[in-house]
């Protein structure tokens, strides 16, 4: 039997081995791409930031408006308060005053006492609010005068008038008999 | 560089630029103008706060001055009881009359007249009693030194005889004080409505 034998060419002759060509025209939109995709890059990147900042300020809006919740109370709060407190103070200005003008009759007494020169004498006294009148003898004149003139001098005195003098016996000896009106501060 | 390249470069930045500013004007312009609202939004909430903070710091500030005129009030209110308590006040003045050495020849208690919106309340008391002059101003410093307020209202003095130390005849009116709390203001809410009866 015949052997069947297979015969393989070899060519030993060196050639070149070709590379294969990138297609030019892909190269060609290489610029394109990259300015698509920086593009898109920068357009990210901004809406990144715009983004972020519109955020943190969100928060921030939330934040303050949280604060402004727990301290808007305070003007009501206050409102009332401020109304309380005029109130008080009304209500001790007019205790004060109360117990201020209660003090006022003894220190007119003790003033009309401390103005009182030698040679007067008083006979009736009628204090009423702030009106006080006063009747009285004097030997003179003068001395009804300078009596008036103390009383004026007082801090607690608006005014002093002499309603009249006239000529009196009292126990046989003449005297001036004097009527004045004062007004207290 | 040839001519295509350049071109293609110029494309490229084109739509680089194309890019950025479709999504400027579609997307960062809204952006801005939300940053700028929320700004606008942040600047009237600080001006708020800082308006609410004063407020704030007002209201203590009130609370410490309640708290002192209320400590003060109390102090002027020991002058002004709260209860009428007239035995006591009478048993004072006679005690007063006694240390005084004047006798009264009448005591006449008037009806009590309110002033719900000045909190007070007042009593008059006609009084008519004879003394000297110390005696007169023994008893008014008495009174005038009292813990509860006992102001002379009026008082007429009249000498009864001629002497070195005359006789006077005083009558006045003595009044005292009482604290009146004043009367819960008319709100809305709580009130009774008055309906029609059926």
């Amino acid at each position: 039997m015949k052997e069947k034998r297979k015969l393989i060419k070899i060519n030993l002759i060196a050639r070149e081995v070709k590379r294969k060509k990138v297609p030019s025209h892909y190269l060609n939109f290489l610029p394109v791409l990259l300015g698509v995709v920086l593009g898109v890059i920068i357009a990210l990147g901004m809406d990144y930031v715009y983004n972020s900042r519109v955020n943190r300020l969100k928060r921030e809006v939330e934040a303050k408006r949280s604060e402004l919740k727990v301290l808007s109370p305070y003007v009501k709060k206050l409102k009332e308060t401020e109304a309380k407190l005029s109130k008080l103070k009304k209500m001790k200005q007019i205790i004060s005053e109360i117990i201020k003008e209660a003090h006022v009759p003894l220190k007119v007494i003790q003033t009309v006492e401390a103005s009182i020169p030698y040679e007067v004498w008083l006979r009736e006294m009628d204090l009423s609010g702030k009106k006080l009148k006063l009747k009285g003898y004097s030997l003179n004149d003068e001395k009804i005068a300078d009596f008036l003139e103390n009383l004026s001098k007082s801090e607690l005195i608006a005014k002093v008038s002499i309603s009249y003098i006239k000529k009196v016996k009292v126990n046989k000896i003449p005297v001036k008999e004097f009527s004045a009106e004062v007004t207290i501060k | 560089m040839n001519r295509d390249t350049l071109n293609l470069i110029l494309a490229g930045v084109l739509i680089l630029l194309i890019i950025v500013g479709l999504n400027y004007f579609f997307y960062v312009k809204k952006k801005k103008q939300e940053i700028a609202r929320l700004n606008n939004e942040i600047a009237k909430l600080d001006a708020e706060i800082q308006k609410a903070k004063l407020f704030k710091k007002r209201y203590f500030e009130v609370e410490k001055e309640i708290a002192l005129v209320e400590a003060e009030l109390e102090r002027l209110k020991e002058k002004l009881p709260k209860k009428e308590d007239l035995p006591n006040l009478i048993r004072t003045i006679a005690k007063l009359a006694y240390y005084s050495g004047i006798n009264f020849l009448s005591l006449k208690m008037g009806k009590e007249k309110v002033y719900p919106e000045k909190n007070y309340a007042v009593i008059d008391m006609n009084v008519e009693f004879a003394a000297t002059y110390g005696q007169l101003m023994v008893f008014l410093h008495s009174v005038d030194g009292l813990d509860r307020l006992l102001k002379p209202h009026k008082l007429n003095i009249k000498e009864k005889n001629v002497s070195s130390n005359p006789l006077l005849s005083v009558k006045g009116i003595l009044q005292t004080y009482r604290f009146v709390e004043s009367p819960p203001s008319k709100g809305k809410k709580g009130g009774r409505r008055r309906g029609k009866k059926r």
